[in-house]
């Protein structure tokens, strides 16, 4: 479960607030999308819920298994290493870790046949597809075995079907283990498929203007149902309203 | 081709050029190449010559190697570490543009005649290089990189050995290789005094000697160390920074960030206007070859000549590089950029500039006085023409206008005084690059016109731009022909004329006004094609008729 509560950052005095007490709670194993205008702070707040950066007030808690929970952070275009492979990549958690070099393989291998990759391991960043990235990106998240996966825009810069399928891959991977997420995103589309809850922020100083219930989120051929397609409008409505 | 294949070629056209001085000089400076082979395949079955081999490659091994120990860890340090950048890299910049070795006899001093303060030297100036690129590429690494690691592990142990040092070693690993053309040189002159080891001292020895073939041996020799290093630390790049060799896989890369390729190539394209002058030093070997009928010319000034055409050109080049970045700057677009980097790049192109103006300089001293007071006016003239693009169309003669001023300075370098033959080799060169760089700038008519830069494509469109230039090749054919007359040339040459004058008609066939897919055909084949003919007919032309 997570709780985050009047949660503020200001970076300079003069800029003013950027995050103005956010509140918002997300039962375990759940899902959100976040939306709202470029700039007003998506990518500072998954920052703080991922424990790179500090907030200036308020409180953040994640719910795990044990103690704090561990998130799991997945970057637009910078989250792979170009200079280790794919599979370097993603066992690079066991490595650090500690963990042997038989069983970082193992986990590799698994993960990669899970995300479709076969027999692209040894492959550098460089020579994937920008749909193939994000997969190991994902595959490198799900190594450190998050209790929470934060996504900022992961999908934005790939071409319609190859992001759609990665939408569908991230809900089979949340229906197979339960694993929450968080997804920063600006289409509503992405939103509306993937979030069970979508969280609207308002422009900066920022807040939550709206977190709307969205049950139906992810069932199978979703986007060609009307209900989609409602969901989608009143997601706008509440945006510009 | 690999790489043995590259270096049969270049080896066979280096031995081709040698064998052309060689018989042009007919001095016993300069051996011809086989002989200086031959001497070379009998001195590596000595003793003699390994044991000078040996301990120049021990001196220059050790320098990498401690050269590499203290200033790569260094260099990661003052990229990651602000703190530490903040309060050291003041000294390391105001130190950088110091020659080192000047503080030879300081060295020389403190540690003594032996291998230490040769070590050292090498290793001083070595290592800055290395401690320069090294941090200017960790603070070049994108944040993201980092924020990555540490949602990762907090660990910053684990930060500088994931992440930190793989993205630092290519860095290293090129100013290492790079240095190594520098080693070899400051090895030679550490070597040619105060020791009776090594291959300095064995090319100086010989020279002394008079013992010319010897002194060749020498120079190969050294040559070849250079190679062994300069390949080793290839190697070792490609097996180290194996990621690097796969930039070539597939092309999904973001619209946006293609586009931004794009656009940097287009500046560049604008930037290196220079590289044109190449195309001056096959017009420059000419006038000297010219001026040798009269003023008998000597290796001392082709060499001096030769650095004075590096110098200038290097100086003109990173002038231009140190102007575009400005205005790269107050583009909004790349404002963003890393300041910090942004500005380091930008010292590194002044010392560039400034070391390579001090070498023209120094060449033009040890040619003339009269070479040395005119050479900061060249310099002056070089160096506007980077303004000029920015408020005249005109921009192309200018840049005609500074190329030609190298035969006209080649000239005066061997004959000590101006004469006005001479002019024609320079308007017919002149002439020949306006026209050539109006061909060129067509490629970047959308680009000069958004950028507010001035050409003659940007301003009349390609099909002006097309006509003019051809006018411009037809007078510079004019001045090629009119050679024949004012110089007394034979048959030979009017032969090369004839044959130029073809070219330049195909290069205008190649290329249309909207269709510039052959443009680079004719820049490189062409154009090179064209200097070459003219030194070729005008050198054959004298030796068979004189
Ligand atoms: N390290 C920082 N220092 C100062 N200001 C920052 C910093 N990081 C972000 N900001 C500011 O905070 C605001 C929100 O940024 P960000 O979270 O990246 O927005 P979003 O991801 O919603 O587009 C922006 O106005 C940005 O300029
Ligand atoms: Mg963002």
């Amino acid at each position: 479960m997570i709780a985050v509560h009047q949660l503020s950052k200001t970076f300079n005095p003069e800029d003013g607030a950027v995050l103005d007490g956010l509140s918002f709670e997300l039962p375990a194993g759940e899902t959100l999308a976040v939306i709202g205008p470029s700039g007003c702070g998506k990518t500072t707040l998954l920052y703080i819920l991922a424990g790179l950066s500090a907030a200036s007030a308020g409180k953040v808690n994640i719910g795990g298994r044990r103690g704090r929970g561990h998130t799991a952070f997945i970057l637009q275009d910078f989250g792979l290493f170009p200079w280790k492979t794919a599979a370097q990549n993603i066992a690079l958690a066991l490595e650090l870790k500690g963990a042997n070099a038989a069983s970082r393989h193992k986990v590799a291998e698994t993960l990669l046949t899970e995300l479709g990759l076969e027999g692209l391991g040894q492959r550098y960043p460089v020579q994937l597809s920008g749909g193939q990235k994000q997969r190991v990106a994902i595959a490198r998240a799900l190594a450190t075995e998050p209790d929470l996966i934060l996504m900022d825009e992961p999908f934005s810069s790939l071409d319609a079907l190859t992001r759609e399928h990665l939408q569908n891959t991230m809900v089979d991977m949340w229906q197979r283990k339960g694993l929450g997420y968080i997804i920063v995103t600006h289409s509503v589309e992405e939103a509306v498929f993937l979030g069970r809850r979508i969280a609207v922020l308002t422009d900066r100083p920022t807040r939550v203007k709206a977190l709307i219930d969205n049950p139906s989120f992810g069932t199978a051929d979703l986007r060609f149902k009307n209900c989609f397609f409602d969901r989608i409008r009143e997601v706008r409505r509440v945006m510009e309203g | 081709m690999g790489v043995i294949g590259r270096y049969m070629v270049a080896g066979g056209l280096l031995l081709a050029v040698w064998k052309v001085a060689a018989l042009a000089l007919s001095s016993h400076m300069l051996p011809a190449p086989e002989d200086a082979l031959m001497a070379f395949g009998q001195a590596v079955k000595t003793p003699t010559f390994w044991r000078h081999f040996s301990a120049s490659a021990y001196r220059v091994g050790c320098a990498m190697a401690l050269a590499w120990l203290v200033a790569f860890p260094a260099g990661v340090l003052l990229g990651y570490h602000r703190q530490a950048d903040r309060y050291l890299s003041p000294f390391v910049f105001l130190t950088y543009p110091i020659p080192k070795i000047v503080l030879l006899p300081v060295f020389l001093v403190l540690f003594g005649l032996g291998d230490a303060a040769k070590v050292f030297m090498i290793a001083l100036i070595i290592g800055f290089q290395i401690l320069v690129a090294t941090r200017d590429g960790v603070q070049a690494l994108d944040r993201k990189y980092v924020d990555s690691f540490r949602s990762l592990s907090p660990h910053t142990g684990a930060l500088l050995r994931h992440v930190i040092l793989p993205a630092a070693l290519p860095h290293g690993f090129t100013a290492l290789r790079i240095g190594t053309g520098t080693g070899i040189a400051v090895l030679f002159f550490v070597e040619s005094f105060a020791t009776a080891q090594g291959l300095g001292y064995f090319i100086m020895d010989a020279w002394g000697r008079f013992a010319y073939p010897q002194m060749f041996v020498g120079i190969i020799g050294m040559s070849l160390l250079g190679v062994l290093f300069y390949e080793s630390f290839n190697y070792l790049e490609r097996t180290v920074c194996a990621w690097k060799g796969h930039t070539t896989g597939r092309r999904d890369v973001r619209r946006a960030a293609t586009g931004d390729l794009a656009d940097t190539i287009q500046v560049y394209g604008r930037m290196i206007k220079f590289s044109h002058t190449i195309f001056a030093l096959p017009f420059a070997l000419a006038a000297v070859v010219l001026a040798h009928r009269t003023h008998p010319v000597t290796l001392h000034h082709l060499f001096w000549i030769l650095a004075a055409m590096v110098g200038a050109r290097s100086a003109a080049m990173g002038f231009n590089r140190i102007v575009d970045a400005r205005y790269d700057r107050d583009n909004p677009r790349t404002a963003a950029r890393e300041i910090p980097s942004g500005r380091l790049s930008m010292q590194a192109a002044v010392i560039f500039v400034v070391v390579s103006s001090l070498l023209f300089l120094l060449a033009a001293a040890m040619l003339s006085r009269l070479c040395l007071i005119l050479a900061p006016p060249v310099l002056a003239v070089l160096f506007l023409y980077s303004y000029t693009k920015r408020f005249t169309a005109l921009s192309h003669l200018y840049l005609g206008l500074a190329i030609a001023l190298a035969p006209l300075g080649a000239w005066i370098a061997v004959t000590g005084r101006f004469d006005w033959p001479v002019m024609i080799l320079c308007l017919a060169l002149l002439t020949y690059i306006a026209g050539f760089d109006i061909l060129y700038a067509c490629q970047d008519t959308e680009f000069d016109r958004q950028a507010g830069l001035f050409s003659i494509p940007a301003r009349w469109g390609p099909i002006v731009a097309f006509h003019v230039s051809a006018l411009l090749h037809l007078t510079a054919f004019v001045f090629f022909f009119l050679i024949h007359l004012v110089f007394n040339m034979g048959a030979v040459y009017l032969a090369a004329v004839i044959l130029i004058g073809s070219l330049l008609v195909v290069e205008h066939r190649l290329v249309r006004p909207h269709d510039l897919r052959q443009i680079q055909l004719a820049f490189f084949h062409v154009n090179s094609l064209i200097g070459i003919i003219l030194f070729i007919g005008i050198l054959t032309d004298i030796l068979v008729y004189q």
